[in-house]
């Protein structure tokens, strides 16, 4: 699907059993992208515990949201442009991206990229960012 | 003159191809201009209109979208008050 929420939800399987303790939420906001994906029963079919599914949200909720975050993970198949991990930067917060479409164009190398589909890549990316995060903040 | 846009939201992938393929044979013909938004957007157009006699694919300029001030504002003192803004994956904009 186009978003990439499945391969993200399978990389953040990947994340809660080797981090049982310290793993951190996964929010979700925004559309997931079409209407044969079952959002809420693909998390229950990985037995994740440690994610939030909002839908849709409010510019204000957004922006709040952004200016909490410790990773942005933007796993979208297929963009035309791509504004969302824009925003996230313009917060300060760091972007992971699929390696996809127009966002190594329009993202250059402000962000990290992984290969499309693949939920080890971004397993290993969002743990190193998660890492990079913590070490600035000590 | 007329401004032409055609807009596809999120979502609307599968759609979208046919979708834009339409909408560009109803009105690119007559277009005096033609805009995307990236360069892998603009491969796209000149690839459906490769077997087309679309005259102004090959002229296709690129609009970067870019944040607002009103974002970057938000962005800076993490207010919540930024006005809605909307979100635009494909922006062809046909002028003439």
């Amino acid at each position: 699907m186009k978003k990439g929420a499945s391969v993200l939800l399978d990389a953040f399987a990947n994340l809660e059993e080797r981090l049982p303790e310290s793993c951190p939420e996964l929010v979700l906001a925004g559309g997931m992208g079409g209407q044969e994906f079952d959002l809420m029963a693909e998390i229950r079919r990985r037995g994740l515990k440690r994610v939030r599914p909002l839908g849709r949200v409010t510019e204000a909720q957004k922006f709040d949201l952004l200016a909490k975050a410790a990773v942005f993970v933007f796993p979208s198949l297929y963009e035309g442009f791509g504004i969302p991990p824009l925003e996230a930067m313009a917060f300060g917060v760091p972007v992971i991206a699929a390696a996809s479409s127009s966002l190594p164009e329009v993202l250059g190398d402000a962000a990290v990229y992984v290969e499309p589909g693949d939920a080890d890549h971004l397993a290993r990316a969002i743990t190193q960012l998660l890492g990079d995060e913590t070490n600035g903040r000590r | 003159m007329t401004l032409y846009s055609l807009i596809a939201p999120n979502g609307w992938m599968l759609a979208c191809k046919k979708y834009l393929a339409h909408g560009t044979d109803l009105t690119l013909r007559r277009a005096d201009a033609v805009f995307t938004v990236s360069e892998f957007s603009r491969t796209r157009i000149q690839a459906i209109a490769k077997d087309r006699d679309w005259g102004q694919a090959g002229h296709v300029g690129i609009i970067r979208p870019c944040l607002s001030n009103s974002l970057r504002q938000a962005a800076e003192e993490n207010s919540r008050n930024t006005p809605s803004r909307g979100k635009l994956f494909y922006i062809w904009v046909l002028l003439k």
